[in-house]
């Protein structure tokens, strides 16, 4: 009896190791297949059509999030404009603030062009190696870049005693109260380095989730003072706190052209731009470390706030054709007529040799700057 | 006003309007009536069609799905003890007793007819009460609503089970599982153990779906009994008509909880998820005999059902009239608002008066129009009661599974909700509520972030010295004070316990407890080590949570120690134990379930799935082949049409998609398989 127990026990083990032992094959034989055909790069040179495929775009937000919208209609405008008239699908992969997307893409999709990265970057999450940046972003091969718009920073008319009458009365202000998320967000850092500038005192709220939240509190008086991209403060400050004069626009923030220069925001042209502000306020140039701060956040981290990107090694030719076909979806009148209808703005197009430059402008930023955006997060930080 | 209140209503009778309305209303039940759905997808996979649209055929396609969802998500609630949102869970305390008794049909009855009193109430009270609102709204700063948050957990703590100790400890813990992630204070990982899934905070769904719905699913498959214990439903057409009835016959409640919920909804980022709760302390207080609320009491399902419905429209208007969206719905519906060419703000109730009452009238009609709907279906839906239960898991566990997946799209996501299943499968049988964990999990972020921004704003605990805060405070003591005597009141009266958290298991439950004080100490030690915003809140959790799970672990071992007396030794109390607890049935389940997310790394969603509900069905549930492959194949095609196609759901990039997807022929299309 103990004899025939023992050999069916037997029996089961070597069942069991069998299968275990099959298991295991089969997964290393995948893992080793799925390797060699991430490395496949065929690099067909010369015309590429992605006609009858399927081009999934990989968004890094969620899906209610307003640049899942953007995302969306380049979607539908690339499908038109890519060689090939693709179908192009969107799958929203929101988890660990866009992380999980890009790491989908940098190390699971087929290097074939039909899986690409859309959504913020954080090019200052990679320099001040925020929690969960184990890439770079010249990791990825650059499709193309999309400028959402610049920021207005705005403050409640009820913010100095006697009232705001022009933003040059911000800087009597004895404590500002500035609503602001977390003070690693670059925004934030972006905004409040702008008060500095000008020497307006402030007291730096951290703990708003969202824009949302802090025009919430800008309404209640909560906060009196906050930033937001110039499209949002069109459609959802004006009419709310400018046209009832409770609040009204300090300065915005200066954008940069192709070729780096600094330009007045378009959106908003009749508020003062922060070197403007500046110049009326102290008869001269900004400049030292505070500005030298903002125009090197300018180009890492407010210019060109959404991308398109590929995986490492992106067949050359669907590469090509995917940039043509951005270029050419962005220049397009349908698209810029939808985009003003549905956004209330038109996202500008950023070529993909600018795309790369930006990216790598974390390459660029000198130590003293480096110190110096810490130590204002720092401060910012203080409870 | 009256002229804008009619032109408004004049606005809804185009029949293209009508419609487009009628095709929201639909997807909107549908929407609602699978688990892990909810309006704000709805409203998602919507909005990219109304872009090319006239604005009202635009917000009757959008807000009558959004309304309709409320209303359709008592269906799992009721029926499976699944809370479709975190708003509904105040529904399962009732609604899912009344089920398991075969009163099936009378709680949906109740639910639907509550849900349309609500929307037409809760709308009525807006429109009355519309241009004097904004202040109140306004004077609700961070304070207030700490404030209102606490007060929700108290209630929730309280209310939802037969120990009050044990609700507030669960809420801490829910508390604590908040604070995963990086903080709103400064980026410093909080409890990620290094991976990025936990770095963007623990989503809801998955934990929701894991707490509520595995351990009521698991008991369907270890007893292999059908939703309704009894075996009957008894006559559905007429016990829809006792639902209908209860709820006129108690219509005074159902009008003061909608104008509680309209009120409640109007506070962005709160409302949705307290306002169930709220309202049903309400009515538990408020009635005179409230032994049977947890039990299967109908009053405990209308008032958050009408709550729930009209919180839609008082959510609207914060949105409208002040572009403060509060929830993830009234983002989306803000979007379309501006996308329309309409800028929320003070104009929407001067000159865009008759559409702002256009939408609130879309609001009302949709949720008498969804109830209409569903009411007719009741007899049909209420059959899935009967149905066997090995018959009903594999279907409610795909769906349960895919509804976790659809927020975030990573296996993470899955390994939540198993892990959350195993933990409200102890919770269930050691007589834990779970209720508390959940709300508490949405309200930490809120709590965390009103506190700290309060004590920043008023550099110190000067806020507490605010009117409504003290109000608040001590609506908060009486809640807990009311709690305490209505448990003791029950004991002493040596009622036996029923519902959520009535099962006493000390061998169960003292695990539990060590292992939760264990959890809330080596959690406050870990903060130790953080900055002061980003230890406070974990610390005050955990300090709190260690010293409740403590008591707690006390009563329990004195609790065991008198089981272990009464059954003569610990062999017999054990064994006694793990048999009442279903332990050994259990641990095969948890073993198909974890095997499930194992097979799907290596072959992904669309072959795991078909593949354990069919191994499921032949092997646990002892149906024959041909049953199990038709079952399947019809999760498959649900796979694939829906969550593929419709949905455009990106899928688990398993082992087999990287190695077979190159060698697929062109004309075999990838997404029918990964």
């Amino acid at each position: 009896m103990t004899a025939r127990v023992v050999t069916v026990t037997d029996n089961l083990t070597v069942h069991r190791l069998r299968f275990l032992l099959l298991v295991l094959s089969c997964i290393i034989l995948m893992s080793c297949d799925a390797d060699r055909a991430n490395n496949d790069n065929p690099a067909i040179a010369g015309q590429h059509s992605f006609a009858g495929e399927t081009i999934t775009v990989v968004i890094g937000l969620d899906a209610s999030a307003g640049g899942t919208t953007v995302g969306r209609l380049l979607a539908k405008h690339l499908e038109l404009n890519l060689a090939g008239n693709p179908t192009v699908i969107v799958n929203n992969m929101p988890g660990a603030s866009g992380l999980n997307a890009h790491l989908h893409v940098l190390l699971r999709a087929p290097k074939d062009g039909t899986t690409v990265y859309y959504g913020p970057r954080s090019s200052l999450g990679e320099l001040l190696e925020l929690p969960g940046f184990s890439f770079k972003y010249s990791q990825f091969t650059p499709l193309g870049g999309v400028q959402i718009g610049g920021l207005v920073v705005y403050s409640r008319t009820d913010a100095v005693t006697g009232g705001v009458a022009g933003p040059e009365d911000i800087v009597a202000a004895e404590a500002l109260r500035f609503g602001g998320m977390p003070p690693e967000h670059g925004r934030m850092i972006i905004s409040t380095m702008g008060l500095d500038l000008i020497g307006a005192n402030y007291r730096y709220i951290a703990g708003y989730p969202s824009s949302g939240n802090i025009r919430a509190a800008m309404i209640s008086g909560e906060v009196n003072t906050a930033t937001d991209a110039a499209h949002a403060y069109l459609n959802q400050v004006v009419p709310v706190l400018v046209d009832e004069d409770k609040a009204l626009p300090i300065f915005s923030m200066p954008m940069l052209d192709s070729n780096g220069g600094l330009i007045q925001n378009r959106l908003v042209p009749d508020v003062p731009s922060l070197p403007d502000l500046y110049e009326r306020l102290h008869g001269e140039a900004p400049s030292g470390i505070v500005w030298d701060s903002i125009t090197t956040l300018l180009e890492l981290d407010q210019t060109m706030q959404h991308v398109f990107l590929g995986p490492p090694d992106m067949n050359p030719a669907a590469t090509d054709t995917f940039r043509a076909g951005l270029e050419k979806a962005m220049a397009s009148a349908a698209f810029r007529e939808e985009a003003q209808q549905v956004l209330s703005y038109v996202p500008e197009a950023v070529g993909h040799a600018r795309q790369a430059e930006i990216l790598g402008a974390t390459r660029r930023v000198t130590p003293a700057v480096l110190e110096y955006i810490k130590a204002h997060i720092e401060k910012n930080g203080r409870y | 006003m009256f002229e804008a209140l009619i032109e408004g209503l004049g606005l809804i009778f185009q029949w293209h309007v009508l419609a487009y309305f009628g095709l929201g209303c639909a997807i909107g039940i549908l929407m609602g009536a699978v688990p892990g759905m909810g309006g704000a997808i709805g409203l998602v996979l919507l909005l990219p069609f109304t872009f090319s649209m006239e604005p009202v055929a635009a917000f009757a396609l959008l807000l009558s799905s959004w309304a309709s969802t409320s209303t359709s998500g008592a269906i799992t609630s009721v029926l499976l003890g699944v809370p479709s949102t975190a708003a509904s869970q105040a529904t399962v305390l009732d609604g899912y007793p009344m089920a398991k008794r075969g009163e099936a049909a009378r709680a949906l009855g109740a639910s639907f007819t509550s849900s349309a009193i609500g929307g037409v109430c809760g709308a009525a009270a807006l429109g009355i009460s519309l241009p004097l609102i904004l202040p109140v709204i306004l004077a609700f700063e961070s304070p207030e609503q700490f404030m209102l948050g606490l007060l929700a957990l108290a209630m929730v703590g309280s209310l939802s089970g037969q120990s009050v100790v044990k609700g507030v400890a669960a809420a801490m813990f829910g508390l604590l599982l908040a604070t995963i992630g990086l903080p709103e204070s400064q980026a410093i990982p909080r409890y990620t153990f290094g991976t990025l899934y936990l770095l963007d905070k623990l989503p809801l769904i998955p934990v929701l779906l894991g707490i509520f719905a595995i351990p009521e699913i698991m008991e369907l498959a270890l007893k292999d009994v059908s939703i309704a214990r009894t075996g009957k439903t008894g006559d559905s057409r007429k016990g829809l008509l006792e639902g209908v009835r209860d709820a006129f016959k108690h219509w005074w409640l159902v009008v003061r909880c909608s104008v509680i919920g309209a009120y409640i909804g109007m506070l962005p980022g709160l409302g949705a998820s307290i306002v169930g709760w709220v309202t049903y302390a309400h009515a538990k207080q408020s009635v005179k005999d409230n032994s049977q609320f947890g039990h299967g009491d109908v009053r405990g399902l209308l008032a958050p059902e009408a709550a729930n419905n009209a919180l839609r429209g008082g959510a609207l208007i914060p949105t409208l009239t002040l572009g403060i969206p509060g929830s993830v719905g009234t983002a989306i519906l803000m979007g379309a608002l501006i996308m329309h060419g309409l800028r929320p703000g003070p104009g929407m109730l001067s000159a865009e008066l008759p559409m702002t009452f256009s939408f609130v009238w879309m609001i009302a009609i949709a949720s008498v129009a969804a109830t209409l709907v569903l009411l007719k279906t009741v007899n049909q839906v209420a059959k899935v009661a009967l149905l066997p239960g090995h018959l009903v898991v594999p279907g409610v566990l795909l769906f349960v599974f895919m509804g976790a997946w659809l927020g975030g799209a990573s296996i993470g996501a899955w390994l939540s909700c198993a892990a959350f299943g195993v933990i409200g499968f102890f919770m269930k049988r050691g007589g834990w509520p779970r209720p508390p964990v959940i709300l508490a999990l949405v309200l930490g972020e809120i709590l965390e972030r009103s506190f700290q921004i309060s004590t920043r704003i008023h550099e110190g605990p000067g806020w507490l010295g605010r009117p409504i805060v003290i109000l608040l405070l001590l609506v908060i003591i009486t809640t807990i004070f009311l709690a305490v005597r209505g448990v003791a009141r029950e004991k002493l009266a040596g009622k036996v316990p029923v519902g959520e958290a009535s099962e006493k298991n000390p061998a169960i439950s003292l695990p539990c407890s060590i292992l939760l004080f264990g959890v809330f100490a080596w959690a406050g030690y870990t903060a130790l080590e953080w900055p002061q915003p980003v230890r406070q809140f974990p610390l005050l959790i955990t300090v709190s949570g260690a010293l409740l799970s403590l008591v707690v672990v006390i009563r329990d071992l004195l609790h065991l120690v008198a089981t272990r007396n009464a059954a003569g030794t610990w062999t017999a109390t054990l064994q006694r134990a793990s048999k009442d607890a279903w332990l050994a049935e259990a641990m095969p389940f948890f073993a198909y379930m974890f095997g499930m997310i194992v097979l799907t790394l290596l072959v992904g969603q669309k072959f795991a799935l078909p593949l354990f509900i069919g191994v499921y069905l032949v092997r646990w549930g002892h149906y024959s082949k041909r049953v199990a492959l038709a079952y399947a194949i019809s999760a498959w095609a649900i796979l694939v049409l829906f969550y593929d196609q419709v949905m455009n759901l990106l899928f688990h990039p398993s082992y087999l998609a990287l190695w077979l997807r190159p060698t697929l022929p062109a004309a075999v299309p990838d997404w029918l398989f990964f």
